[in-house]
Formats: structure tokens, sequence, C-alpha cells
């Protein structure tokens, strides 16, 4: 089993918008849906693009630079049609107390 | 002889049935007194113009050129107040005489008028019944608490069942309306003007106003005096005969084996036959209508029809629940025959159902997909609306069938939405069929159809622009979050949330509730982003002069910051490109220079040429005009981005003509141009007007930026905008626009000035967002036991 790491409080991330953490490295997108965060790599499957500061819709988030809409959940692509093959790592995030933590 | 015939009441089941006759027959000279003082509107869509969705406009039915062309009388705003007849006269209220073969009463039921002002806190609708509900909601919208008092221990006793009443409820709970249920009202409290109300059970409610929509009672009085007989309505046989010859009855204010009808599809039905009978052509008869309703209060869909309780013998009950998504649905199947259908949370299966109850067809197999259609027939294939049989009622509301709608698409070649309804009226009732309709229209019409110019603004909240601003500003919503819930489907995406952003913005003069979620990236750390997701800083350099300090100050921050690349833009100004996030608060404070809004839909810059001070052509202060012009409108929020310029002379040498607002000088005056552009489209700007002063000069292009401001589109450029409006009109609306409306425009934009500010400035002390620009950077400790496993 792999360890988690705290990574910020959670009360700091908006509601509906992303923020860039770099864990060992690692660039993350991390997200707060309201009910929910979700993690993924932050870094779009077209071009690289800083996925924390799309637009968060739903359970999606569009890239900045071109809009491909992206799962928060999945990590696929819902759009361009032509490119739902692709896909963006997810990582596990929980938010325990006020504070969120992430497993690589 | 033509035979003279006086209708009393202007509503749509006396047209419906006018309509009717009119088609049948051109031997009736017809008068009509009319209450109300406009023409027949759509009464089932009142409730949206309560709500602010609708204005009074588009809800008209038949305009008064329909009248003209089949020659009616129309005696607008004269009440009928008394019949003679025994001279077959109708006097109105207003002393003119109208003489009659045959008398048709169209009186309706008593009008129901809420005495909504907007400025009570407590409102409390008594009856929960469709119009209860339905006020309720037009009075939510004015931002006052509103409760709902009802009889019987469930919203809309009469039309679902309990379980069914739960799930209502609790959506209506949800909207924000208090329900009490059970609770039998005694008496209204207060001298003069309400306070509250007292329940049987004792109990007291406050209430700054009270609105009653406890059911219809005809409107009988008048033809009490004539003899025909009356009972709670007007009585009527199957034929729609009075027990007088002469007289006839249509509508609500008719009784009709007992039952009085307060729904539009069985008065159509009632005006039909009437009109078969009026002519001579008497077929069959009404045998009386199945009631089918739908609430229509957007984001609660609620449907019923038949008998739907279910308790009856012989009755089987078949059901689906789901809490979570708040969904109800149960058949009532008697005999192997639908006999009565409740739909609650989702109703877009409405007319499916309500075809299998009035059809009466036996269900066999069809029984297994009752609750939910057979995928092949799943919405959207054309096969399914035109495998349908030709009596298929298609529009509830009026009663067209399939067969109507594909005979007069093909008579008529008819190609667009609006066509088929001027035509056939299918879809002008409540507008849930509108997408059936479309549908069939497609099919039958194949290639010629043609998409009625519709310019929603997003598939999230399926509006036009301009239905935004009314549905904002008139319900009052002051935050992109608001108009999304309850107008849209709750989360919207990037093409309307920044368009959402800007309207909230405008409409409020700045007073709007800020929703950074819903802003691109670059309007939330006010930099452009770029390909490499680093950002690029340009600031504001009024007028395009700086002075030797900024452009010291700009090295500086160039070199501190590791600016990729310092460049002089296309709009007179310096650019530091591909600088880091992190790094942007720290940059606006050393430069300490106004943010330049090259990323937002803003004021950009106003270019200006040398002019008078040094040009020896010069004829106008051009660069004095243009710092003042840019102080003036910098900071402010535009549909798309607005660039500016002045130059002091027609050799306009900063290029003002194919700006969006340019002023150009020349001896003894300027002239004020709109709607230029060099970009992806080129265009020369229109000359909005000319004057002599500097000042008349910014008034005039300021009345036409805060214009633009208010009925530009979003992202529609004003070289785009001002083709659409035209110039002239955009010169009656503004330059050439009374004094007041003048003076509306400019307290508007000095609101919304007063409340800009700086971005960059501001944030540079305190983001909004502690971790807006912060990098998080985290390593895993060496030291294992610092983690904290499994959390
Ligand atoms: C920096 C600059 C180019 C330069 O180095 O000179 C520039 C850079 C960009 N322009 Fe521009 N435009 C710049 C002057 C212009 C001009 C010239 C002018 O302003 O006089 C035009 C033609 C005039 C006009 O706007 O009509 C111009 C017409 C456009 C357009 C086409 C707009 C149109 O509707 O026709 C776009 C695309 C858009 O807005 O949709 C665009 C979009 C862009 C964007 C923001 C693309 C983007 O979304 O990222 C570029 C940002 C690059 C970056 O990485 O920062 N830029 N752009 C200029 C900044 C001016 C400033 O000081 O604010
Ligand atoms: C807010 C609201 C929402 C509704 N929603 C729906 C719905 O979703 N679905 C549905 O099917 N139905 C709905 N209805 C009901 C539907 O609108 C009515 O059933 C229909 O309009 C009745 O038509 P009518 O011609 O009989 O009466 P009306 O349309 O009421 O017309 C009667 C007219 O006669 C006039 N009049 C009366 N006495 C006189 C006189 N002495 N002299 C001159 N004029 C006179 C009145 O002023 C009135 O204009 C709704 C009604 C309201 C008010
Ligand atoms: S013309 Fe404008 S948008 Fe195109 S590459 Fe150059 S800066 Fe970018
Ligand atoms: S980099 Fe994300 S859409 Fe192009």
């Amino acid at each position: 089993m792999k360890d988690w790491m705290k990574i910020v409080d959670a009360n700091l991330i908006p509601i509906n918008e992303g923020r860039k953490v770099s864990v060992n490295g690692v660039e993350v997108g991390i997200f707060n849906l309201g009910d929910r965060f979700l993690a993924v790599k932050n870094s779009c499957p077209h071009q690289k693009g800083p996925l924390s500061d799309g637009i968060v819709s739903g359970g999606s988030v569009f890239c900045p630079l071109h809009n491909w809409k992206i799962s928060l959940q999945s990590g696929r692509v819902e759009n361009p049609a032509d490119q739902i093959d692709c896909s963006v790592k997810t990582y596990h995030l929980e938010k325990k107390g006020d504070d969120l933590f992430i497993q690589l | 002889m033509k035979t003279k015939l006086a209708m009393i009441g202007n509503g749509m089941a006396g047209i419906a049935c006018l309509e009717e006759i009119f088609k049948l027959s051109s031997e009736f000279e017809v008068t009509i007194f009319s209450e109300e003082p406009h023409v027949n509107y759509n009464r089932i869509l009142l409730s949206s113009v309560l709500a602010g969705e609708k204005k009074l406009d588009d809800i008209y039915l038949h305009p008064l050129e329909w009248y003209e062309k089949h020659q009616i009388d129309l005696k607008l705003g004269v009440k009928a107040a008394d019949i003679d007849m025994k001279k077959k006269t109708v006097t109105g209220s207003d002393g003119s005489i109208a003489t009659f073969d045959k008398l048709l009463f169209a009186t309706g039921s008593s009008p129901f008028i809420p005495p909504i002002n907007g400025v009570d806190k407590e409102g409390v609708v008594i009856g929960g019944g469709l119009l209860g509900l339905e006020a309720a909601r037009g009075i939510l919208n004015q931002e006052t608490n509103t409760t709902v008092v009802h009889l019987a221990d469930r919203l809309m006793d009469v039309q679902v069942d309990s379980i069914g009443g739960d799930y209502l409820k609790s959506s209506i709970e949800k909207m924000g309306v208090n329900v009490l249920l059970s609770k039998i009202t005694t008496q209204l409290n207060g001298n003069g003007r309400v306070t509250g109300l007292t329940f049987k059970d004792g109990q007291e409610i406050p209430a700054d106003f009270v609105v009653i929509a406890c059911g219809i009672r005809p409107n009988v009085e008048l033809a009490k005096t004539t003899g025909a007989e009356i009972n709670k309505g007007i009585v009527v046989n199957d034929l729609m005969e009075t027990s007088h010859p002469d007289i006839f009855a249509v509508g609500e204010c008719v009784e009709h084996r007992g039952k009085v009808y307060g729904l539009v599809a069985p008065l159509y039905d009632q005006a039909k036959i009437l009109a078969k009978t009026m002519t001579g052509q008497k077929d069959e008869g009404y045998e009386g209508s199945v009631l089918a309703s739908k609430l229509k209060i957007m984001g609660i869909d609620v449907f019923s029809a038949g008998s739907v309780q279910g308790q009856e013998a012989e009755e089987e009950v078949v059901k689906y629940e789901d809490p979570v998504l708040g969904i109800y649905k149960k058949c009532v199947v008697k005999e192997d025959k639908l006999v009565g259908a409740v739909l609650v949370g989702e109703a877009e299966d409405a007319n499916r159902l309500l075809e299998m109850i009035r059809s009466q067809e036996e269900l066999g197999e069809k029984r297994t997909s009752l609750l939910f259609p057979p995928p092949e027939a799943e919405a959207g294939s054309k096969e399914d609306v035109m495998s349908l049989p030709d009596t298929h009622t298609i529009c509830g509301c009026l009663g067209v069938t399939k067969g109507d709608i594909v005979s007069s698409i093909i008579s008529g070649g008819i190609k667009t939405m609006a066509e088929l309804k001027e035509e056939t009226k299918a879809s002008t009732g409540c507008g849930t069929c509108t997408k059936t309709c479309n549908k069939i229209l497609k099919t039958v019409s194949g290639a010629d159809f043609s998409e009625d110019e519709k310019d929603i603004l997003c598939k999230c909240i399926p509006f036009e622009h301009e239905q935004l601003r009314v549905i904002i500003e008139s319900q009052e919503l002051k935050s992109v979050q608001d108009v999304l819930e309850v107008y849209g489907n709750g989360h919207g995406c990037p093409k309307c949330k920044p368009a959402l952003s800007y309207l909230v913005d405008q409409i409020w003069c700045g007073g709007h509730e800020e929703d950074r979620s819903s802003r691109f990236i670059n309007d939330r750390v006010h930099g452009n982003i770029q390909k490499n997701g680093k950002f690029s800083v340009i600031p504001r350099m009024r007028g395009g002069i700086t002075s030797p300090d900024e452009l010291r100050k700009i090295a500086d921050v160039a070199d501190k910051y590791e600016a990729k690349m310092v460049k002089v833009t296309g709009s007179q100004r310096i650019d530091l490109l591909g600088v880091r996030k992190a790094d942007l608060p720290k940059i606006w404070k050393e430069l300490d220079m106004p943010s330049g809004h090259a990323y937002a839909k803003a004021v950009r810059m106003v270019k200006s040429c040398v002019g008078e001070d040094f040009c020896r052509y010069g004829t106008q202060n051009s660069i004095g005009a243009a710092i003042e012009l840019e102080t003036r409108l910098e900071n402010l929020y535009t549909p798309a981005k607005v660039k500016l310029g002045v130059v002091g002379c027609p050799r306009n040498c900063a290029e003002v003509t194919v700006k969006d607002i340019g002023l150009v000088g020349f001896e003894g005056g300027w002239d004020v141009v709109i709607g230029g552009a060099s970009g992806k489209s080129v265009r020369a700007a229109d000359i909005l007007i000319s004057v002599q002063e500097e000042e008349e000069a910014l008034q005039m292009a300021m009345l036409f930026f805060q214009y633009y401001r208010e009925n530009g589109k979003y992202l529609e450029r004003t070289y785009d905008f001002v083709e659409r409006i035209g110039v002239e009109k955009i010169r009656a609306k503004t330059v050439y626009a009374s004094e007041e409306e003048k003076k509306g425009f400019l307290d508007r934009l000095h609101k919304s000035k007063e409340k800009s500010f700086d971005p960059w400035k501001r944030e540079a002390i305190k983001p909004e967002n502690p971790l807006q620009f912060k990098e998080l950077d985290l390593v895993e400790p060496t030291d294992k036991s610092a983690l904290i496993n499994k959390k």
C-alpha cells in the first residue's frame, strides 16, 4: 500500500476551481467539485495545457488552451469526439477533516 | 344578409371557435366585446409573464390585423354591460350598442390577478393546485418569502396521488417555497391591508399580500339575464346548444354534462363542435374530454392525465420511483387499457401516455413498456414520430393531430416552425410539443426544411441573449450560479459561464455577486494564458503615452522576473511575454501601472496619434482626448474586446476607422465613428455623428459604448453588432434618443464605472484566493515516520 501525503487545507480550494500542486515533481491538478475532490495529472493530453486552470463543468474540466473536455473522475477525454481514447492519469485524493491527502 | 354574431369575451376559447367558424362559413358578421384592453393572448403563458420570463407582447395569439382581415368589429376595453333579448342588442360599458341574430358567450371564468408589486416581503398563495403553484413561482422570482397554503393533504390533489404529492412537495420546497398542507384558511387578518392569515386550527401566519387561487368560477352573471339555463356554468348539450336557440356558449363559462373545464384542450374541442353546430353541420357532438394537465414551472415536471388514484375496482397500478433523482411515475391500467398516468420529476414521455389514454387502445405487448418508451422509439429518431397514426394528437393544448400537421405542411408548403405555428397553431399553447412538431416538419418537408433563426446562448441555458437579460433583471438573479440553477442545467460550460458572468456584471452595473469559477483563467489571474501555461503582462499606457520612468520600471521587472521577451504590441503598448503565474502579483506591484486588460473582454487601449501639439497637420488634441477617453472607460467589461482610438486629423495615423470606436478630429469638430475592424474581418467604421466640441464627442462615444454593453451579445464585436442593429437604429437609440434615455445610459455607465476597479492593484496586495498564485511544491519527507499511513 502506498503512502498518503497531506497536501493542503481543502478550504483553500474554491468550489468548481482547480489548483496545481507538484508532488515529488509530479504536477497534479486538484479540483473541488463541491461534493467531492478529485485529482488528475495536470497536463492535457492534447498539448499539455494546465488543466487546473480550466473551467469546471459538472464533473469535467475544459482545458484552458484549446477547450478539450476531460472527465475528472475517469481522466478520459470527452470532447473532441475523435479523441475519446485519450486520457490523463487520475490520482486518489481524500479529504479527512479539513485536509486533503493524495496517494501517488 | 349575413348573420350578425355578437361574442362576449375575447379569450382563447371564443377566438378558437371563431377561427373554426370562419373555416366553415363566411356568412357571419362579428362584433366582439372584450373587457380586456388587448387582443387575444395566450393565457396559459400568463404565469411566464408573471415570472418575468416573457413579456406580454410575446404571448399575443392574434394581432389586430387578424381581426381586420375578418372584418370583426372589435370593441377593446368594452365590457358587455346589458343584454336586451327582445330587441336583440348588447350594450357596452361605453354606451355602444350592437344588434345580433346570435349571441355567443365566451366569458371565461373570473380572472386571476395576483397583486404582486415586489416590495412585499411575505407572500401567501391560498390554493396548491396548478395555478397556485405557478403563481407561487412567479412571486418567488420577485424575491419574496413565499408560502403555499393548501386545503388537502397534498399539493395538486386533483391531479396527483399521495406519493406523487410528496415528490412534488419536496421539489417545490427545494425551489424555496414553504408549503403548508391540510390548512383551512378561515380568516384574512388586517385592517384594509392584509397582515396575515388564520387557519381553522388556530395557527396564524404573517402575510403582506395574498393570492387566492382556489379554482375557477364561470362568469355567468350577464348570461343569467337572458333566460338561458344556468347552473354552475351556462348549461349546454352535446351539440353545445344552450336552452335558448339564439344563445351559444363556449369555454370556461360553460357547463357540459355537469362539468366545467378549466384547460384549453377541452375548450378547443368544444369550440370545434360549436362551430359546426352554428354553421349547420351537426355531427355526433361533444362527449366530454379526458383531462390532462402539466405544471409549467421550469425544473419541476409534473404531468397528470385521466384517473390517477388507481383505487377503483379492476384498476391495476404500475409504478416506478427514484427518490434520489426525485422521479415518480405511475400508470393506472383497467381492462388492459391505460386510464390514467402521473409523472413527477420527469415528464418527457407525457404525450405518448396521453395518446394511449385518449385512444383507449388495448395495451397488449405495450404493457411492458408503459413506464419507459421501448428503445426503438427513442426520442430523436425520425421513424418514431412518423410511425404514429394520423389521429395521434401532437399538440394537446390545441388539439392538433399528426395528420393535421402533415397535411398542412404538404398543402401549405411549410418550411419553418414559425410558419407551422401560424398555419396549424400547434405548439402555441404550453409549448411542450415543439420538439415533436419540429421533427415532423423536418421529416416531411425534407430538404426544404429551414431552421428558425434562433440564437440561443448555449445548450446549458437555451435562451437568447435578450431573453436572458430580461430573466436576470426581472428575477433579480445576481450570480451566474443562480441563473444556471433556475434556468439552466445547473453547471454550465466554458461557453455560457463567461457570458453569464458578463451579463450579471453589466445588468447590475457591477453590483452582482462575483463567481470566479465561472471565469476563464485569464480573468482569474488577470493575464493572458500562453501555450506553455505561462502568462503575458501588458500594462495600461493611456493613449499610448509612456515615460522614461515607466520604461525603467518595465525594464527592471522584465529582468527580475525573466520575461522571455519584451515586445511593442500592435496596440501602442509594451508586452512582457512568458512570465510565471506565481510572479504576477509581484510584477504588478513593482510595475505599479494599471492593468491593460489585454487578457479580457473589456476596454483595451485608446490609440492616439501625436495631434495638434506636435504635428503640423493636427487640428485637434488627439493625445489629450485619447487619455481622457481611456480614463473614463478603463476597467469596464464589454461583450467582446473594445479597441478605441483618437486621431487629430483625417489622415488617420492611428487607424481609428478600423477600431470599435474612434474619434476623428477635423478643423472645428470631430467625427465619432463606430464598428470598424481590422482583425478577422476588415470593416471601415460608420460615422455615428459629427460634433463640435471634444466633450460632446466623448459623450457620444460613451453613449454608443454603453448601448453596446447593454445590447451586444457576448463575444459579438462591434463590427457585427453595428451590422446587426444597423447604424440608423443605433443613432436613433443613442445620439438622437431623448435626453432622458441618454441620461439613463450615462448614469448606468457611471454606476458601473464607480464599482469598477483595477484588478492588478487590488490583487497585488491581497489575492482573492490565497492559493490563486501560490505554487504548492511538496516533497515526500525522507523520514517515513512523518507520513500519515492510511491517513
Ligand atoms: C500581443 C498582441 C500582438 C502583438 O504582439 O502586437 C496580441 C496578441 C494576441 N491576440 Fe491580438 N494581439 C494584439 C493586437 C491585436 C490587434 C491590433 C490592434 O489592437 O490594433 C488586432 C486587430 C484589431 C482587432 O482586434 O480587431 C488583434 C486581433 C486579434 C483577434 C481577432 C479579433 C477579431 O474579432 O477580429 C484575436 C482573436 C479573438 O479575439 O478572438 C486576437 C487574439 C490574441 C491573443 C489574445 C490570442 C489568445 O487568445 O491567446 C494573443 C495573445 C498572445 C499572447 O500570448 O499573449 N487578436 N490583436 C497585441 C496586443 C495588443 C495590446 O497591447 O493589448
Ligand atoms: C395563469 C394561468 C395559467 C394557465 N395554465 C394553463 C395550462 O397550462 N394549460 C391549460 O390547458 N390551461 C391553462 N390555463 C387555463 C386556460 O388559460 C383557460 O382555460 C382558457 O384561457 C379559457 O378560455 P376562455 O376563452 O374560456 O376564457 P378566457 O380566456 O378567460 O376569456 C374570457 C374573456 O372574456 C372577458 N369577459 C368576461 N365577461 C365579459 C363581459 N361582460 N364583457 C366583455 N368581456 C368579458 C374576460 O375579460 C376574458 O378576457 C391557465 C390559466 C391561467 C390564468
Ligand atoms: S496574430 Fe495574434 S493570435 Fe495569431 S499568433 Fe499572432 S499573436 Fe497569436
Ligand atoms: S492543450 Fe489542452 S486542449 Fe490543447
